[in-house]
């Protein structure tokens, strides 16, 4: 059974004033007040912090004749309007990072191999269980405990919810991060990201809706499959922005002419087309696709606009750790997800290249060196977002596709200084903070080890739903109909929204 | 036309008009159905239903598979030959029960081609060639998947939602699903897999269990004809390669030989030609005293300047040489394999949940429910089952109520832009009711009655008047048939995303024409941008470049081509920026512009006929006066500022090029170009 596409839709927006606003704050924007004062002067004149009004489209219409990005009302009102995922990828180990567990300084290199061995993906170097080489110190008003390689994140931890009791049913990077993107083990499934752009549009026509910052210096391991339409259209996948030389894929050309060229060939394809378009009144498409070059006319400007980093002041800069060798490209991101989240974007994604995570040996090293790359600008994006009054509507969450293993993994099979840990799916912490997460928050809670997810476990779904729940968006209501089935980020699980965490 | 759009021809649109006979529209379908150019445009859509790629999918290594194409191929061939439907559908789901193949002591064409068809049950993602997701749980997801794109493209049934539990309004029961899967157990047994393509360090079996080593005479002629060639070529590097390595020796001994006492060159010369075995005393001192200084070891003779060089050289040819040997020609196929294991329902899905035995059966509700299913061995004594033989027999009975009706439908909406049946691959209670059900009917009995011809059927629906109306939208037509589900106009179409890439390699004059054959691989670049347009890369059309699941041409996947997850029964059409930058600033797409604007140049210097060249080429019609007029001011007024910005006199000579590729590129970039009437 196929639904059309007006009922598929939850509802569609476009007042018709919002035009000529545009309008207005595209000169204002140009004037002295800036991009900022345009988006401050949205918000506060025109009460734009609300979720526009929605109103279903005219049934006259019909059905869409294509997939697009217009803002729709969500499902009930949502606390969030935006999500910055700064995704970990490699596994973050919890034991060193936001989950203590004393017990394991009590039975450090205590064999327990036997005991796990089945979740144990290299055995041949599995060694005994190993204590975190870090000292754990409760910080804020909240007390929440976080160890002492990630001192700026400390500083922040009224704002954030740690849940420490996720769970992932796969040992294996890839399936791992099939899981935690898509809802399964497996490829072809449409990303979280898909699906809120899919659920609730953009507020932002000058660009992609859901935005991937990934690493300039390489893809994630599954690369571009982590952000994809799968069965979705492929309006609905992630959009690479690159954080150096052109941000957008063929945003600008490779080679440059005159200016007055480009516009003599813009207002010729314009006459050409509006020529075309009078041949043929009334079809939907024509004018979609006279949008679709006016917004990549808009992106050109904007997109470099909105990332341009040059507009920050000294001190924020300095704030993130941009031009610090060691957090520069991080914080370059981080801030870049503050200005796309302000300017509307729906969902930011960050990846950093490789697995800085997965750190299988040189634990003690290894795992400080991801924390010195990423934890200033992380606490400086929130530093940021609640400064600037965005935090309260973006939802920030970090974390990885899994956990790591209490017992030591030694490559060599002798040298335990150079010992690491092997990934370990059945526990693992991260965190969520703004769009109506409740700070200062720990949830649910591990084994005596550290090894699997034993006080209130929360599960993928759980977490996506609650995600969704956030925005608006019921998971169950948020579908696609595919082949005779309503297909939901969730799938058939029956996942439970984390309410302990919500504020 | 929607049978296919041939920019950058525009041939078959001259002739036409050119044609003043009575009957000049049959002539023109006619032509366009003769053409080689149906089969491969058509076969996109076979190809979709059922899932073709070039690649295993499923894993994020994405293994390729190496023989897919030559079920592309078979696609094609099939329906430019117009084979009968019944006969296509025949081959493609018992293929292998046709025909014994491995009795016939000559194989025909015909038995690989059989055999070829049945790749159609091997389209599904598979992840299957690894140990380790190569349990029961896995293979029944992809029997699953198999399952789904024979219901959906065959039957036009949804039939997945059955495997897990009977639904209370479906008419196809859990215990239905199970018996269509008895019938494909021969093959499809989750107890006996064969693996797919061998992926090395994924596997400890290190064979393809897939593969069929089956070919004609010919084509064994053909590799063996080739291979002694190239053995032949072989053999003479070999041979040049030891002729200079005793020349490289001979000299390295003259060089040698001048440092030691004149008096003793005599007799090394004697004792170097003396068998070690047979030397005296006094050879034997010599030898130890100089043997290692005059000889060059093999070592030696590697690192010698005068050998290197020749020899890496010669190296580097035996390889190439090597590498176009063509290996044993493999069909990746689907065969029966006798002793199917018995097919119990699972319940929920899952197989530690079996309940019921049930044995081969079609849908209950596609039968009388009295007639049993009946199957028997394809021939006296054969180890296959004959079941899906049985299955593929009832199909395409001439009164199915399902086969032709689901394949008029399919090309029905391929010609008016949806289907009698909107939902193609969900007829019936719980799909969307037929628009037009008599006409359906009455099409399914012309198209069984015709002996099944496609193209019959092609001509019947594109010469009616229906097909003929305009497409233009009045407010009255708008108002009454918003949808146009009742056919007042003809719908407007995008090209899709092969049709674009096509266009813009034939507009520019450089479509690579070469049908079949091995897919052109794709080039990743470091920034994401996938590749198949550039310098290096293939030029051919985009059904033959590598369909590979993971990493598809940014042109092709910008313009909606969709992925196959397991396999797509109708596209959709996204309208996005990304596609207006891609063509507006993507360096390919303008070196393809400066193709065409030479193109034009070559044909005409008079700026009023390069305006008509340019859209004859481009839309395969002159433009209208208004467009004429706009287009020819924009390419003065361009060639003015390319002059004027130009610094050397050799580019203020390029500027009427200049000029004139901007103009095709913004042609290539138009409403025009784009949409089809």
């Amino acid at each position: 059974m196929t639904a059309t596409i007006s009922e598929r839709r939850i509802a569609t927006v476009d007042p018709p004033a919002r035009q000529s606003r545009r309008g207005f704050f595209q000169r204002a924007a140009d004037g002295v007040h800036g991009a900022a004062l345009t988006y401050l002067l949205s918000r506060d004149l025109f009460g734009y912090d609300k979720l526009p009004h929605a109103e279903p489209l005219p049934a006259s219409a019909g059905p869409r004749s294509a997939y697009e990005l217009t803002p729709r009302r969500p499902h009930f009102p949502g606390r969030a309007r935006s999500v910055i995922h700064l995704f970990m990828n490699g596994g973050p180990s919890q034991v060193d990072l936001f989950d203590p567990k004393p017990t394991l300084d009590k039975l450090h290199g205590q064999s327990y191999f036997s005991k796990i061995a089945q979740d144990v993906s290299s055995p041949q170097q599995a060694g005994g269980l190993l204590r975190s080489p870090y000292k754990f110190a409760q910080h804020g008003d909240s007390g929440t405990i976080v160890s002492e390689v990630m001192p700026h994140l400390a500083r922040q931890v009224d704002n954030i919810a740690v849940i420490r009791s996720m769970y992932n049913s796969h040992p294996n990077h890839e399936p791992a991060l099939f899981k935690i993107h898509s809802g399964r083990l497996l490829p072809g499934r449409p990303a979280l990201g898909a699906w809120v752009v899919y659920g609730l549009g953009s507020e932002n026509r000058s660009l992609p809706a859901y935005v991937v910052l990934d690493d300039p210096l390489g893809l994630p391991v599954n690369t571009v499959q982590n952000w994809q339409a799968g069965f979705l259209p492929p309006v609905y996948q992630g959009s690479r922005v690159r954080s150096t030389g052109s941000p957008i894929l063929n945003l600008k050309p490779e080679e440059q002419r005159p200016p007055v060229i480009d516009r003599l060939q813009e207002d010729l394809l314009s006459r050409l087309d509006e020529i075309h378009r009078r041949q043929r009144p009334g079809m939907l498409q024509l004018d979609a696709r006279i949008k679709s070059y006016e917004l990549a006319a808009r992106m050109q400007l904007e997109a470099s606009d909105a990332l341009d980093l040059g507009q920050e002041s000294q001190r924020t800069l300095e704030m993130y750790g941009v031009g610090n060798k060691t957090t520069d490209s991080y914080a370059r991101r981080c801030l870049m997800a503050r200005r796309l989240v302000e300017r509307g974007v729906r969902f930011v994604q960050l990846y950093i290249n490789g697995q800085i995570w997965d750190n299988h040996n040189n634990l003690q090293s290894g795992l400080k060196a991801a924390c010195d790359r990423t934890d200033q600008p992380v606490a400086a994006l929130l530093t940021d977002l609640k400064q600037r009054g965005l935090l309260n509507e973006t939802l920030v969450v970090w974390g990885g596709e899994f956990g790591r293993l209490p017992i030591a993994q030694i490559p060599d099979g002798k040298d335990l200084s150079s010992s690491g840990r092997d990934h370990g799916p059945r526990g693992f912490s991260l965190w969520m903070a703004g769009g109506g997460i409740k700070g200062g928050v720990t949830y649910g809670g591990t084994d005596e080890i550290g090894f699997a997810a034993a006080e209130n476990p929360v599960s993928i779904a759980d977490w996506h739903a609650t995600i969704l729940h956030q925005l608006g968006l019921h998971h169950e209501r948020l579908f696609f109909d595919r082949n005779g089935l309503h297909e939901k980020l969730t799938d058939t699980f029956k996942p439970r929204i984390v309410k302990e965490i919500l504020a | 036309m929607t049978l296919y759009t041939e920019r950058g021809q525009g041939s078959a649109i001259e002739d036409f008009l050119a044609d003043r006979r009575a009957d000049a529209y049959d002539r023109l379908v006619d032509r366009l159905l003769a053409s080689p150019r149906y089969g491969e445009r058509w076969a996109t859509f076979w190809l979709d239903a059922a899932g073709y790629a070039d690649s295993e999918g499923k894993r994020s290594a994405d293994p390729i598979r190496p023989y897919a194409y030559k079920f592309r191929d078979y696609v094609v061939r099939s329906l430019n030959t117009d084979k009968s439907y019944d006969r296509f559908l025949l081959e493609q789901i018992a293929g292998d029960e046709l025909v014994d193949y491995e009795a016939t002591g000559e194989i025909s064409e015909e038995v690989v081609d059989n055999l070829v068809a049945t790749g159609f049950l091997r389209m599904a993602p598979d992840g299957t060639g690894s140990d380790v997701v190569n349990f029961v749980p896995e293979r029944l997801e992809v029997i699953a998947d198999e399952m789904d794109i024979f219901g959906s493209t065959v039957l036009g049934l949804t039939i997945k939602c059955a495997r897990c539990h009977s639904h209370k309004y479906d008419p196809i029961p859990q215990r239905d699903y199970y018996r269509l899967l008895a019938i494909f157990k021969g093959a499809f047994d989750e107890h006996d897999w064969l693996k797919p393509a061998f992926v090395p360090g994924q596997t400890k079996v290190k064979k393809a269990g897939r593969l069929l080593s089956v070919a004609t005479d010919y084509e064994l002629r053909q590799m063996t004809q080739r291979n002694t060639r190239i053995d032949r070529e072989i053999e003479q590097q070999q041979s040049k390669r030891s002729d200079l390595a005793a020349s490289v020796r001979q000299q390295h001994l003259e060089e040698q030989l001048k440092k030691v006492p004149a008096g003793e060159r005599g007799a090394l010369r004697v004792m170097l030609k003396t068998d070690p075995g047979k030397r005296d005393a006094r050879q034997r001192e010599l030898a130890t005293r100089y043997e290692a200084r005059l000889t060059l070891d093999d070592a030696g003779l590697k690192k010698h300047p005068a050998f290197q060089r020749a020899a890496t050289e010669i190296d580097r040819t035996v390889k190439s040489l090597e590498s176009e040997k063509l290996d044993r020609p493999q069909i990746r196929a689907l065969w029966d394999r006798g002793v199917p294991s018995p097919t119990y329902v699972y319940r929920r899905g899952d197989h530690r949940q079996w309940s019921h035995l049930v044995g081969p059966g079609v849908p209950s509700v596609l039968t009388d429910g009295k007639t049993p299913f009946r199957y028997q061995p394809p021939w006296p004594g054969a180890s296959q089952t004959g079941r899906r033989l049985a299955l593929a027999r009832w199909l395409i009975e001439p009164n199915h109520p399902l086969t032709s009706r689901v394949m008029v439908n399919r090309i029905w909406k391929h010609h008016f832009g949806r289907g009698i049946v909107q939902s193609l691959d969900n007829f019936g209670k719980l799909g969307s009711r037929p628009t037009h059900p008599q006409l359906l009917d009455w099409l399914a009995n012309r198209f069984v009655r015709s002996g099944w011809s496609l193209k019959s059927l092609h001509r019947l629906m594109i010469t009616s008047s229906v097909y003929r109306q305009s497409s233009r939208v009045t407010p009255q037509r708008l108002q009454k048939d918003p949808e146009n589900q009742w056919l007042t106009r003809m719908p407007l179409r995008r090209l899709d995303a092969e049709q674009l890439r096509d266009s813009l390699l034939a507009v520019a004059g450089v479509l690579d024409e070469r049908p079949f054959g091995r897919p052109d691989a794709v080039d990743v670049r470091k920034d994401g941008l996938v590749t198949s347009i550039g310098k290096r890369g293939s030029r051919r059309r985009s059904l033959y470049v590598r369909h590979r699941r993971k990493e598809m041409p940014t042109v092709l996947e910008t313009f909606d081509l969709p992925q196959m997850t397991p396999a797509c029964q109708q596209r959709t059409d996204s309208t996005v920026a990304q596609q207006a930058l891609f063509l507006l600033n993507n360096a390919a797409v303008r070196e393809l512009s400066r193709d065409f604007s030479r193109r034009v140049l070559s044909f005409t210097a008079d700026p009023v006929a390069q305006v008509e060249r340019v859209y004859r080429t481009a839309v395969g019609r002159s433009p209208n006066d208004e467009e004429r007029q706009i287009a020819l001011a924009s390419l003065l007024q361009l060639e003015a500022e390319f002059a004027t910005a130009a610094v050397e006199s050799a580019e203020r000579q390029r500027s009427a090029e200049e000029a004139l590729a901007v103009l095709c590129h913004t042609l290539m970039n138009s409403a025009a170009f784009l949409f089809v009437d």
